[in-house]
Protein backbone atom coordinates (compact mmCIF):
# COMPACT_ATOMS: atom_id res chain seq x y z
CA UNK A 1 0.00 0.00 0.00
CA UNK A 2 1.13 3.34 -0.67
CA UNK A 3 1.62 6.09 1.71
CA UNK A 4 -0.28 7.96 -0.05
CA UNK A 5 -3.35 5.14 0.30
CA UNK A 6 -2.76 4.83 3.73
CA UNK A 7 -3.19 8.77 4.70
CA UNK A 8 -6.60 8.42 3.19
CA UNK A 9 -7.61 5.63 5.34
CA UNK A 10 -5.83 7.29 8.49
CA UNK A 11 -8.30 9.88 9.18
CA UNK A 12 -11.98 10.43 7.86
CA UNK A 13 -12.49 14.28 8.59
CA UNK A 14 -9.11 15.40 8.80
CA UNK A 15 -8.35 13.67 5.60
CA UNK A 16 -11.45 14.98 3.98
CA UNK A 17 -10.66 18.93 4.64
CA UNK A 18 -6.59 18.04 3.17
CA UNK A 19 -8.20 16.63 0.14
CA UNK A 20 -10.37 19.67 -0.04
CA UNK A 21 -7.66 21.93 -2.17
CA UNK A 22 -6.89 18.56 -4.62
CA UNK A 23 -10.64 18.35 -4.92
CA UNK A 24 -11.18 21.83 -5.81
CA UNK A 25 -8.22 21.59 -8.14
CA UNK A 26 -9.86 18.25 -10.02
CA UNK A 27 -13.25 20.42 -10.54
CA UNK A 28 -11.70 23.53 -12.24
CA UNK A 29 -9.04 21.82 -14.36
CA UNK A 30 -11.83 19.17 -15.61
CA UNK A 31 -13.99 21.73 -15.35
CA UNK A 32 -11.76 24.28 -17.76
CA UNK A 33 -10.81 20.83 -19.92
CA UNK A 34 -14.38 20.59 -20.89
CA UNK A 35 -15.32 23.63 -21.38
CA UNK A 36 -11.82 24.12 -23.98
CA UNK A 37 -13.07 20.43 -25.47
CA UNK A 38 -16.42 22.08 -26.33
CA UNK A 39 -15.39 25.04 -27.63
CA UNK A 40 -12.64 23.27 -30.18
CA UNK A 41 -15.84 21.21 -31.13
CA UNK A 42 -17.95 24.65 -31.81
CA UNK A 43 -15.38 25.78 -34.21
CA UNK A 44 -16.41 22.72 -36.64
CA UNK A 45 -20.00 23.87 -35.86
CA UNK A 46 -20.44 27.36 -37.47
CA UNK A 47 -23.64 26.22 -39.23
CA UNK A 48 -25.23 25.14 -35.75
CA UNK A 49 -24.71 28.36 -33.74
CA UNK A 50 -26.30 30.47 -37.61
CA UNK A 51 -29.47 27.83 -37.67
CA UNK A 52 -29.74 28.18 -33.94
CA UNK A 53 -29.80 32.01 -34.78
CA UNK A 54 -32.32 32.01 -37.62
CA UNK A 55 -35.07 31.52 -34.48
CA UNK A 56 -34.65 34.09 -31.77
CA UNK A 57 -34.07 36.74 -35.20
CA UNK A 58 -37.86 35.47 -36.29
CA UNK A 59 -38.94 36.73 -32.81
CA UNK A 60 -37.20 39.79 -33.01
CA UNK A 61 -37.22 40.66 -36.76
CA UNK A 62 -41.10 39.42 -37.52
CA UNK A 63 -42.72 39.76 -33.82
CA UNK A 64 -40.63 42.26 -32.95
CA UNK A 65 -41.59 44.59 -35.41
CA UNK A 66 -45.47 43.85 -35.62
CA UNK A 67 -45.89 44.67 -32.64
CA UNK A 68 -43.51 47.77 -32.05
CA UNK A 69 -45.33 50.48 -31.09
CA UNK A 70 -47.04 48.22 -28.45
CA UNK A 71 -46.87 50.39 -25.69
CA UNK A 72 -48.06 48.04 -23.22
CA UNK A 73 -45.85 44.89 -24.14
CA UNK A 74 -42.88 46.90 -24.41
CA UNK A 75 -43.54 48.36 -20.26
CA UNK A 76 -42.93 52.04 -21.70
CA UNK A 77 -40.29 51.75 -23.18
CA UNK A 78 -40.22 53.16 -26.40
CA UNK A 79 -39.20 50.17 -28.52
CA UNK A 80 -40.60 47.36 -28.70
CA UNK A 81 -38.07 45.79 -30.48
CA UNK A 82 -35.44 46.64 -27.98
CA UNK A 83 -37.46 45.10 -25.29
CA UNK A 84 -38.04 42.18 -26.71
CA UNK A 85 -34.31 41.95 -27.16
CA UNK A 86 -32.98 40.65 -24.21
CA UNK A 87 -35.96 38.20 -23.91
CA UNK A 88 -35.29 36.94 -27.18
CA UNK A 89 -31.57 36.63 -26.23
CA UNK A 90 -32.59 34.41 -22.82
CA UNK A 91 -34.85 32.28 -24.76
CA UNK A 92 -32.57 31.15 -27.68
CA UNK A 93 -30.20 30.52 -24.70
CA UNK A 94 -32.85 28.71 -22.87
CA UNK A 95 -33.37 26.29 -26.00
CA UNK A 96 -29.25 25.43 -26.18
CA UNK A 97 -29.70 24.58 -22.59
CA UNK A 98 -33.26 22.73 -22.24
CA UNK A 99 -32.19 20.40 -25.36
CA UNK A 100 -28.73 19.67 -24.39
CA UNK A 101 -29.97 16.65 -22.38
CA UNK A 102 -30.66 15.25 -25.53
CA UNK A 103 -26.82 15.13 -26.13
CA UNK A 104 -26.41 14.16 -23.40
CA UNK A 105 -28.65 11.44 -23.39
CA UNK A 106 -27.05 10.24 -26.95
CA UNK A 107 -23.34 10.67 -25.15
CA UNK A 108 -24.82 7.99 -22.30
CA UNK A 109 -25.82 5.60 -25.88
CA UNK A 110 -22.66 6.04 -27.02
CA UNK A 111 -20.12 5.51 -24.17
CA UNK A 112 -18.91 9.07 -23.71
CA UNK A 113 -19.96 9.16 -20.37
CA UNK A 114 -18.59 6.32 -18.84
CA UNK A 115 -15.14 7.76 -20.49
CA UNK A 116 -15.63 10.76 -18.01
CA UNK A 117 -16.53 8.67 -15.00
CA UNK A 118 -13.68 6.83 -15.44
CA UNK A 119 -11.21 9.53 -14.88
CA UNK A 120 -10.83 11.29 -11.53
CA UNK A 121 -12.69 14.21 -12.52
CA UNK A 122 -15.51 15.08 -9.61
CA UNK A 123 -19.05 13.82 -11.12
CA UNK A 124 -19.95 17.98 -10.24
CA UNK A 125 -17.13 18.55 -12.46
CA UNK A 126 -18.84 16.54 -15.30
CA UNK A 127 -21.51 18.75 -14.69
CA UNK A 128 -20.01 22.02 -14.43
CA UNK A 129 -17.65 20.82 -17.43
CA UNK A 130 -20.89 20.06 -19.73
CA UNK A 131 -22.75 23.10 -18.01
CA UNK A 132 -19.83 24.83 -19.41
CA UNK A 133 -20.38 23.71 -22.81
CA UNK A 134 -24.05 25.04 -22.89
CA UNK A 135 -22.89 28.24 -21.81
CA UNK A 136 -20.52 28.28 -24.61
CA UNK A 137 -22.95 27.71 -27.18
CA UNK A 138 -25.02 30.03 -25.59
CA UNK A 139 -22.46 33.10 -25.46
CA UNK A 140 -22.02 32.29 -29.34
CA UNK A 141 -24.75 32.77 -30.34
CA UNK A 142 -25.32 36.00 -27.85
CA UNK A 143 -22.20 37.56 -29.88
CA UNK A 144 -24.50 36.69 -32.92
CA UNK A 145 -27.34 38.22 -32.09
CA UNK A 146 -25.53 41.64 -30.43
CA UNK A 147 -24.15 42.15 -33.72
CA UNK A 148 -27.34 41.58 -35.54
CA UNK A 149 -28.78 44.11 -33.51
CA UNK A 150 -26.41 47.00 -33.32
CA UNK A 151 -26.31 46.66 -37.25
CA UNK A 152 -30.14 46.68 -37.25
CA UNK A 153 -29.43 49.74 -34.81
CA UNK A 154 -32.11 48.57 -32.38
CA UNK A 155 -32.15 51.19 -29.85
CA UNK A 156 -30.32 49.80 -27.32
CA UNK A 157 -28.54 51.28 -24.42
CA UNK A 158 -24.76 50.24 -25.34
CA UNK A 159 -22.11 50.13 -22.68
CA UNK A 160 -19.05 48.08 -21.53
CA UNK A 161 -19.95 47.02 -18.27
CA UNK A 162 -24.14 46.24 -19.62
CA UNK A 163 -23.09 44.26 -22.46
CA UNK A 164 -20.22 42.58 -20.05
CA UNK A 165 -22.81 42.02 -16.97
CA UNK A 166 -26.01 40.60 -19.54
CA UNK A 167 -23.67 38.03 -21.33
CA UNK A 168 -22.98 37.21 -17.60
CA UNK A 169 -25.62 36.92 -16.12
CA UNK A 170 -27.62 34.99 -19.07
CA UNK A 171 -24.07 32.54 -19.14
CA UNK A 172 -24.97 31.88 -15.74
CA UNK A 173 -28.96 31.69 -16.77
CA UNK A 174 -27.44 29.06 -19.20
CA UNK A 175 -25.43 27.10 -17.25
CA UNK A 176 -28.51 26.47 -14.52
CA UNK A 177 -30.86 25.09 -17.33
CA UNK A 178 -28.47 23.06 -18.67
CA UNK A 179 -28.08 21.81 -15.59
CA UNK A 180 -32.26 21.53 -15.23
CA UNK A 181 -31.93 19.50 -18.16
CA UNK A 182 -29.21 17.05 -17.11
CA UNK A 183 -31.74 16.18 -13.98
CA UNK A 184 -34.55 15.65 -16.95
CA UNK A 185 -31.96 13.74 -18.59
CA UNK A 186 -31.67 11.54 -15.76
CA UNK A 187 -35.05 11.16 -15.07
CA UNK A 188 -36.04 10.25 -18.31
CA UNK A 189 -33.24 8.53 -19.66
CA UNK A 190 -34.60 8.09 -23.79
CA UNK A 191 -33.83 10.69 -26.38
CA UNK A 192 -37.70 10.18 -27.36
CA UNK A 193 -39.18 10.47 -23.95
CA UNK A 194 -36.91 13.43 -23.47
CA UNK A 195 -37.94 15.53 -26.93
CA UNK A 196 -41.66 15.27 -24.93
CA UNK A 197 -39.96 16.68 -21.81
CA UNK A 198 -37.89 19.13 -23.31
CA UNK A 199 -40.99 20.49 -24.87
CA UNK A 200 -43.33 20.45 -22.13
CA UNK A 201 -40.37 22.36 -19.95
CA UNK A 202 -39.28 24.65 -22.27
CA UNK A 203 -42.87 26.69 -23.55
CA UNK A 204 -44.17 27.10 -20.22
CA UNK A 205 -40.75 28.80 -18.85
CA UNK A 206 -40.78 30.53 -21.85
CA UNK A 207 -44.66 31.77 -21.70
CA UNK A 208 -44.75 32.49 -17.47
CA UNK A 209 -41.67 35.08 -17.72
CA UNK A 210 -41.05 38.49 -18.58
CA UNK A 211 -39.33 37.56 -22.09
CA UNK A 212 -41.91 38.39 -24.47
CA UNK A 213 -44.08 40.83 -21.88
CA UNK A 214 -43.72 42.62 -18.79
CA UNK A 215 -44.68 41.13 -15.49
CA UNK A 216 -47.34 44.17 -14.99
CA UNK A 217 -49.75 43.57 -17.71
CA UNK A 218 -49.72 39.49 -16.71
CA UNK A 219 -52.99 38.35 -14.98
CA UNK A 220 -52.18 37.77 -11.12
CA UNK A 221 -52.10 33.92 -11.35
CA UNK A 222 -49.24 34.06 -14.36
CA UNK A 223 -47.51 37.04 -12.30
CA UNK A 224 -46.90 34.49 -9.72
CA UNK A 225 -45.54 31.75 -11.69
CA UNK A 226 -43.06 34.44 -13.42
CA UNK A 227 -41.68 35.43 -10.18
CA UNK A 228 -40.97 31.54 -9.95
CA UNK A 229 -39.62 31.31 -13.19
CA UNK A 230 -35.61 31.50 -12.66
CA UNK A 231 -35.82 33.00 -16.80
CA UNK A 232 -37.79 36.29 -15.34
CA UNK A 233 -34.79 37.06 -13.01
CA UNK A 234 -32.17 36.50 -16.22
CA UNK A 235 -34.09 38.74 -18.15
CA UNK A 236 -35.19 41.51 -16.02
CA UNK A 237 -31.14 41.75 -15.29
CA UNK A 238 -30.14 41.56 -18.82
CA UNK A 239 -33.07 44.32 -19.45
CA UNK A 240 -31.93 46.53 -16.51
CA UNK A 241 -28.17 46.27 -17.78
CA UNK A 242 -29.02 46.51 -21.89
CA UNK A 243 -31.66 49.19 -22.03
CA UNK A 244 -30.89 50.75 -18.51
CA UNK A 245 -34.61 50.25 -17.31
CA UNK A 246 -35.17 51.61 -14.03
CA UNK A 247 -36.90 49.14 -11.35
CA UNK A 248 -36.34 46.17 -9.85
CA UNK A 249 -33.37 45.11 -7.86
CA UNK A 250 -30.21 43.91 -10.14
CA UNK A 251 -28.90 41.94 -7.31
CA UNK A 252 -31.74 40.02 -6.64
CA UNK A 253 -31.72 38.88 -10.19
CA UNK A 254 -27.76 37.69 -9.87
CA UNK A 255 -28.47 36.24 -6.48
CA UNK A 256 -31.49 34.37 -7.68
CA UNK A 257 -29.50 32.63 -10.64
CA UNK A 258 -26.56 31.76 -8.91
CA UNK A 259 -28.63 30.38 -6.29
CA UNK A 260 -30.50 28.39 -9.16
CA UNK A 261 -27.08 27.32 -10.46
CA UNK A 262 -26.10 25.79 -7.40
CA UNK A 263 -29.22 24.24 -6.59
CA UNK A 264 -29.59 22.53 -9.99
CA UNK A 265 -25.33 22.02 -10.30
CA UNK A 266 -25.67 19.89 -7.50
CA UNK A 267 -28.95 17.88 -8.06
CA UNK A 268 -28.04 17.12 -11.10
CA UNK A 269 -24.53 16.27 -9.79
CA UNK A 270 -26.23 13.65 -7.51
CA UNK A 271 -29.19 12.42 -9.94
CA UNK A 272 -27.39 12.46 -13.68
CA UNK A 273 -24.15 10.14 -13.56
CA UNK A 274 -25.47 7.31 -11.33
CA UNK A 275 -28.93 7.56 -13.04
CA UNK A 276 -27.80 7.70 -16.55
CA UNK A 277 -25.77 4.55 -16.53
CA UNK B 1 -0.91 -6.03 4.25
CA UNK B 2 -1.59 -5.90 0.23
CA UNK B 3 2.15 -4.17 -0.01
CA UNK B 4 2.29 -6.30 -3.39
CA UNK B 5 -1.08 -6.34 -5.26
CA UNK B 6 -2.51 -3.81 -7.42
CA UNK B 7 -5.83 -5.09 -7.49
CA UNK B 8 -7.42 -7.23 -4.26
CA UNK B 9 -10.91 -8.56 -4.29
CA UNK B 10 -12.74 -10.30 -2.27
CA UNK B 11 -16.08 -11.76 -1.83
CA UNK B 12 -17.20 -9.35 -4.54
CA UNK B 13 -21.17 -9.14 -4.90
CA UNK B 14 -23.38 -7.33 -7.70
CA UNK B 15 -26.94 -7.60 -8.68
CA UNK B 16 -28.83 -5.66 -11.25
CA UNK B 17 -32.24 -6.13 -9.74
CA UNK B 18 -33.09 -10.40 -9.78
CA UNK B 19 -29.81 -10.99 -12.12
CA UNK B 20 -26.26 -11.37 -9.79
CA UNK B 21 -23.90 -10.75 -12.36
CA UNK B 22 -20.67 -11.20 -10.28
CA UNK B 23 -21.25 -13.81 -7.22
CA UNK B 24 -18.20 -13.67 -4.45
CA UNK B 25 -15.65 -12.77 -6.82
CA UNK B 26 -12.24 -12.76 -5.19
CA UNK B 27 -9.18 -11.52 -7.54
CA UNK B 28 -5.69 -10.80 -6.94
CA UNK B 29 -3.53 -9.03 -9.54
CA UNK B 30 -0.17 -8.54 -8.26
CA UNK B 31 2.04 -5.12 -9.05
CA UNK B 32 3.78 -5.60 -12.27
CA UNK B 33 1.46 -8.52 -13.74
CA UNK B 34 -0.73 -8.93 -16.82
CA UNK B 35 -3.64 -10.42 -15.26
CA UNK B 36 -6.49 -11.84 -17.88
CA UNK B 37 -9.64 -11.96 -16.63
CA UNK B 38 -11.43 -14.76 -19.11
CA UNK B 39 -14.80 -15.52 -19.41
CA UNK B 40 -17.82 -16.19 -22.09
CA UNK B 41 -20.50 -12.98 -22.96
CA UNK B 42 -22.32 -12.91 -19.17
CA UNK B 43 -20.06 -14.39 -16.81
CA UNK B 44 -19.49 -10.82 -15.41
CA UNK B 45 -16.24 -9.55 -16.84
CA UNK B 46 -17.42 -6.24 -17.59
CA UNK B 47 -19.24 -5.76 -14.35
CA UNK B 48 -16.19 -6.35 -12.53
CA UNK B 49 -14.57 -3.92 -14.58
CA UNK B 50 -17.35 -1.92 -14.23
CA UNK B 51 -16.99 -1.77 -10.52
CA UNK B 52 -12.80 -1.12 -10.21
CA UNK B 53 -13.75 2.28 -12.57
CA UNK B 54 -16.30 3.38 -10.11
CA UNK B 55 -19.31 2.84 -12.76
CA UNK B 56 -20.86 0.84 -10.16
CA UNK B 57 -20.87 0.04 -6.78
CA UNK B 58 -20.72 -3.66 -5.45
CA UNK B 59 -23.51 -4.53 -3.38
CA UNK B 60 -20.76 -6.70 -1.25
CA UNK B 61 -17.69 -7.61 -0.77
CA UNK B 62 -14.11 -5.69 -0.11
CA UNK B 63 -12.60 -3.92 -3.37
CA UNK B 64 -8.32 -2.28 -2.57
CA UNK B 65 -7.22 -0.69 -5.96
CA UNK B 66 -4.03 -0.02 -5.16
CA UNK B 67 -4.30 0.02 -1.76
CA UNK B 68 -7.71 2.85 -2.07
CA UNK B 69 -10.74 0.82 -0.95
CA UNK B 70 -13.54 1.19 -2.95
CA UNK B 71 -15.65 3.09 -3.23
CA UNK B 72 -14.67 5.34 -0.70
CA UNK B 73 -11.41 6.26 -1.77
CA UNK B 74 -12.47 5.39 -5.89
CA UNK B 75 -11.13 9.13 -7.06
CA UNK B 76 -7.95 9.17 -6.03
CA UNK B 77 -7.44 5.11 -7.26
CA UNK B 78 -8.86 6.47 -10.62
CA UNK B 79 -6.03 8.99 -10.62
CA UNK B 80 -3.31 6.77 -10.37
CA UNK B 81 -5.49 4.08 -13.21
CA UNK B 82 -5.76 3.84 -16.64
CA UNK B 83 -8.80 2.91 -18.10
CA UNK B 84 -9.41 1.45 -22.06
CA UNK B 85 -13.44 1.14 -22.51
CA UNK B 86 -14.95 -1.68 -24.33
CA UNK B 87 -16.29 1.04 -26.19
CA UNK B 88 -15.09 3.43 -28.20
CA UNK B 89 -15.57 6.95 -26.69
CA UNK B 90 -13.27 9.24 -28.60
CA UNK B 91 -13.89 12.60 -28.85
CA UNK B 92 -14.42 12.70 -32.50
CA UNK B 93 -14.42 16.52 -33.28
CA UNK B 94 -10.82 16.57 -31.59
CA UNK B 95 -7.78 15.49 -33.19
CA UNK B 96 -5.88 13.14 -31.86
CA UNK B 97 -3.59 15.60 -30.08
CA UNK B 98 -6.52 17.50 -28.54
CA UNK B 99 -8.13 13.67 -27.29
CA UNK B 100 -4.61 13.68 -25.08
CA UNK B 101 -4.72 17.13 -24.18
CA UNK B 102 -8.28 17.09 -22.55
CA UNK B 103 -7.39 13.97 -20.41
CA UNK B 104 -3.68 15.70 -19.16
CA UNK B 105 -6.29 18.23 -17.42
CA UNK B 106 -8.21 16.03 -16.39
CA UNK B 107 -5.61 13.88 -15.05
CA UNK B 108 -4.03 17.18 -13.92
CA UNK B 109 -0.98 16.22 -14.93
CA UNK B 110 1.40 19.87 -14.45
CA UNK B 111 1.54 21.94 -17.24
CA UNK B 112 5.36 21.97 -18.27
CA UNK B 113 5.14 18.09 -18.34
CA UNK B 114 1.89 18.03 -20.63
CA UNK B 115 3.56 17.96 -23.30
CA UNK B 116 6.11 15.57 -23.03
CA UNK B 117 2.71 13.19 -21.55
CA UNK B 118 1.61 13.69 -25.33
CA UNK B 119 4.42 13.11 -26.98
CA UNK B 120 5.49 9.73 -24.53
CA UNK B 121 1.59 8.39 -25.28
CA UNK B 122 1.97 9.47 -29.12
CA UNK B 123 5.16 7.55 -30.11
CA UNK B 124 3.64 4.64 -27.64
CA UNK B 125 0.62 4.09 -29.75
CA UNK B 126 2.90 4.73 -32.95
CA UNK B 127 0.03 8.12 -33.78
CA UNK B 128 2.63 10.78 -34.25
CA UNK B 129 2.42 11.39 -37.31
CA UNK B 130 -1.53 11.64 -37.10
CA UNK B 131 -1.33 14.15 -34.04
CA UNK B 132 -3.39 16.76 -36.21
CA UNK B 133 -6.08 14.44 -37.99
CA UNK B 134 -9.69 14.18 -36.37
CA UNK B 135 -10.11 11.01 -34.84
CA UNK B 136 -13.69 10.91 -37.19
CA UNK B 137 -10.85 10.70 -39.82
CA UNK B 138 -8.73 7.51 -38.38
CA UNK B 139 -8.71 3.80 -39.46
CA UNK B 140 -10.65 1.60 -36.65
CA UNK B 141 -7.28 0.19 -35.61
CA UNK B 142 -5.39 3.53 -35.19
CA UNK B 143 -8.73 5.05 -33.00
CA UNK B 144 -8.50 1.75 -31.10
CA UNK B 145 -4.70 2.96 -30.37
CA UNK B 146 -5.30 6.12 -29.61
CA UNK B 147 -8.08 4.69 -27.21
CA UNK B 148 -4.70 3.18 -25.16
CA UNK B 149 -2.44 5.99 -25.59
CA UNK B 150 -5.30 7.49 -23.96
CA UNK B 151 -5.54 5.71 -21.00
CA UNK B 152 -1.57 5.92 -20.78
CA UNK B 153 -1.25 9.56 -20.65
CA UNK B 154 -0.99 10.15 -16.91
CA UNK B 155 1.34 7.24 -16.60
CA UNK B 156 -0.66 4.89 -14.45
CA UNK B 157 0.87 2.27 -12.22
CA UNK B 158 -2.18 0.01 -13.04
CA UNK B 159 -4.19 -0.38 -16.87
CA UNK B 160 -7.65 -1.34 -16.99
CA UNK B 161 -8.29 -2.99 -19.78
CA UNK B 162 -11.81 -4.12 -21.06
CA UNK B 163 -11.68 -6.44 -24.15
CA UNK B 164 -9.15 -4.35 -25.79
CA UNK B 165 -9.26 -5.94 -29.30
CA UNK B 166 -13.24 -7.30 -29.35
CA UNK B 167 -14.16 -6.84 -33.20
CA UNK B 168 -10.96 -5.76 -34.99
CA UNK B 169 -9.51 -7.90 -37.60
CA UNK B 170 -6.20 -9.48 -36.90
CA UNK B 171 -3.57 -7.45 -37.87
CA UNK B 172 -5.23 -4.62 -35.67
CA UNK B 173 -5.37 -7.25 -33.00
CA UNK B 174 -1.62 -8.26 -33.45
CA UNK B 175 -0.67 -4.24 -33.53
CA UNK B 176 -2.35 -3.90 -30.34
CA UNK B 177 -1.16 -7.10 -28.78
CA UNK B 178 2.63 -5.73 -29.59
CA UNK B 179 1.35 -2.58 -27.83
CA UNK B 180 0.46 -4.36 -24.82
CA UNK B 181 3.13 -6.62 -24.74
CA UNK B 182 5.12 -3.49 -24.52
CA UNK B 183 3.72 -2.24 -21.75
CA UNK B 184 4.13 -5.18 -19.76
CA UNK B 185 7.53 -5.54 -20.32
CA UNK B 186 7.74 -1.75 -18.92
CA UNK B 187 6.57 -2.90 -15.43
CA UNK B 188 3.07 -1.76 -15.97
CA UNK B 189 0.52 -3.96 -14.31
CA UNK B 190 -2.38 -4.69 -16.08
CA UNK B 191 -5.83 -6.28 -15.50
CA UNK B 192 -7.50 -7.14 -19.36
CA UNK B 193 -10.59 -9.09 -19.70
CA UNK B 194 -11.45 -10.67 -22.73
CA UNK B 195 -12.62 -13.54 -24.53
CA UNK B 196 -10.06 -14.22 -27.13
CA UNK B 197 -8.51 -17.25 -25.34
CA UNK B 198 -5.41 -16.49 -27.67
CA UNK B 199 -5.40 -13.36 -26.09
CA UNK B 200 -5.43 -14.45 -22.53
CA UNK B 201 -2.51 -16.89 -23.36
CA UNK B 202 -0.67 -14.63 -25.28
CA UNK B 203 -0.45 -11.91 -23.01
CA UNK B 204 -1.44 -12.70 -19.36
CA UNK B 205 0.53 -14.21 -16.58
CA UNK B 206 -1.81 -15.17 -14.66
CA UNK B 207 -5.54 -15.55 -16.07
CA UNK B 208 -8.63 -15.87 -13.96
CA UNK B 209 -11.55 -17.97 -15.44
CA UNK B 210 -14.97 -16.90 -14.93
CA UNK B 211 -18.05 -18.07 -15.75
CA UNK B 212 -22.07 -17.07 -14.25
CA UNK B 213 -19.93 -13.98 -12.05
CA UNK B 214 -18.00 -16.41 -10.24
CA UNK B 215 -13.77 -17.58 -10.55
CA UNK B 216 -13.74 -20.88 -11.53
CA UNK B 217 -10.08 -21.39 -11.91
CA UNK B 218 -7.54 -18.85 -11.63
CA UNK B 219 -3.46 -19.48 -12.14
CA UNK B 220 -0.49 -19.63 -14.88
CA UNK B 221 -2.51 -20.34 -18.66
CA UNK B 222 0.15 -23.43 -18.82
CA UNK B 223 -0.56 -24.76 -15.23
CA UNK B 224 -4.73 -24.64 -15.59
CA UNK B 225 -3.95 -26.68 -18.68
CA UNK B 226 -1.88 -28.85 -17.16
CA UNK B 227 -4.21 -29.25 -14.67
CA UNK B 228 -7.58 -29.76 -16.26
CA UNK B 229 -6.95 -30.73 -19.56
CA UNK B 230 -3.51 -32.32 -19.54
CA UNK B 231 -0.87 -32.71 -22.16
CA UNK B 232 -2.30 -34.02 -24.99
CA UNK B 233 -5.89 -34.35 -26.16
CA UNK B 234 -7.56 -36.45 -29.09
CA UNK B 235 -9.94 -35.02 -30.76
CA UNK B 236 -12.30 -37.30 -32.45
CA UNK B 237 -14.23 -36.47 -35.89
CA UNK B 238 -17.84 -38.19 -37.19
CA UNK B 239 -21.63 -37.82 -36.89
CA UNK B 240 -23.39 -36.26 -34.03
CA UNK B 241 -24.43 -40.00 -32.90
CA UNK B 242 -20.52 -41.27 -33.24
CA UNK B 243 -19.81 -38.18 -30.92
CA UNK B 244 -21.94 -38.96 -27.94
CA UNK B 245 -20.70 -42.59 -28.11
CA UNK B 246 -17.35 -41.15 -27.76
CA UNK B 247 -18.45 -39.03 -24.83
CA UNK B 248 -20.03 -42.08 -22.79
CA UNK B 249 -16.98 -44.05 -23.52
CA UNK B 250 -14.55 -41.80 -22.13
CA UNK B 251 -16.71 -40.64 -19.37
CA UNK B 252 -16.51 -44.20 -18.25
CA UNK B 253 -13.31 -44.22 -18.12
CA UNK B 254 -13.17 -41.60 -16.34
CA UNK B 255 -11.89 -38.81 -19.02
CA UNK B 256 -13.39 -35.55 -19.20
CA UNK B 257 -14.39 -34.34 -22.85
CA UNK B 258 -15.26 -31.39 -24.31
CA UNK B 259 -17.06 -30.33 -27.55
CA UNK B 260 -14.97 -28.47 -30.25
CA UNK B 261 -18.27 -27.46 -32.52
CA UNK B 262 -17.93 -30.44 -35.33
CA UNK B 263 -15.84 -33.37 -32.64
CA UNK B 264 -15.02 -34.00 -29.16
CA UNK B 265 -12.29 -33.48 -27.63
CA UNK B 266 -10.91 -36.60 -24.73
CA UNK B 267 -8.88 -34.39 -22.25
CA UNK B 268 -5.58 -35.16 -20.03
CA UNK B 269 -4.97 -38.33 -22.46
CA UNK B 270 -0.98 -38.25 -21.54
CA UNK B 271 -0.04 -40.89 -23.51
CA UNK B 272 -2.61 -43.25 -22.48
CA UNK B 273 -3.72 -45.76 -25.19
CA UNK B 274 -6.42 -48.49 -25.27
CA UNK B 275 -9.17 -46.67 -27.27
CA UNK B 276 -10.41 -47.52 -30.56
CA UNK B 277 -10.88 -43.93 -31.51
CA UNK B 278 -10.05 -42.89 -34.55
CA UNK B 279 -8.36 -39.03 -34.15
CA UNK B 280 -5.89 -36.62 -33.83
CA UNK B 281 -3.71 -36.20 -30.96
CA UNK B 282 -2.85 -32.71 -30.45
CA UNK B 283 -1.36 -30.56 -27.50
CA UNK B 284 -3.85 -29.14 -24.73
CA UNK B 285 -4.29 -25.89 -25.03
CA UNK B 286 -6.28 -22.96 -22.74
CA UNK B 287 -9.11 -23.22 -24.90
CA UNK B 288 -10.19 -27.17 -23.55
CA UNK B 289 -9.94 -25.56 -20.15
CA UNK B 290 -11.78 -22.69 -20.72
CA UNK B 291 -14.90 -24.93 -22.45
CA UNK B 292 -14.23 -27.44 -20.04
CA UNK B 293 -14.69 -24.72 -17.14
CA UNK B 294 -17.18 -22.44 -18.63
CA UNK B 295 -19.49 -24.97 -19.92
CA UNK B 296 -20.16 -25.60 -23.77
CA UNK B 297 -23.72 -23.82 -23.82
CA UNK B 298 -23.71 -19.91 -23.33
CA UNK B 299 -26.43 -18.66 -21.58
Amino acid sequence: MSARAADVHAGSVESALRLLPVRAARLRDGTFAMGWAELRKLRHDHLDIFTRSVQPLLWLFVFGTALQHNHALSGGYGDYRAYLAPGVMAQAALFVAIFFGLGVIWERDVGQLQRLLATPLPRLGIVLGKATGAAIRALAQAVVLLVVIAIARISIHWSVQGVVGAVALLLIGTAAFACLSMILASLVKTRERFMGIGQLVVMPLFFASSALYPLAIMPTWLRVVAHANPLSYEVHGMRALLLGLPGGLLWLDFTVMICFLLVTAIVAAKTYPRAIL
Amino acid sequence: MSGELAIRLRGVVKRYGEITAVDGLDLDVPVGTCVGLLGPNGAGKSTTMRMLTAQAIADDGELEVLGYRLPQDSKQARAECGVVPQLDNLDVSLTVEQNLLVFTHLYRIARHDRQAAIERALELANLADRRGTRVDKLSGGMRRRLLIARALVHQPRLVLMDEPTVGLDPQVRQQLWALIDRLRHEGTTILMSTHYIEEAQRLADTVLIMSHGEGVAGGKPSDLVLEYAGREVLEVYGPPKRLAEVETKAGESGLKTRRTGTSVSILGLDGRNGFDFEGERRQANLEDVFVLLTGEEIG
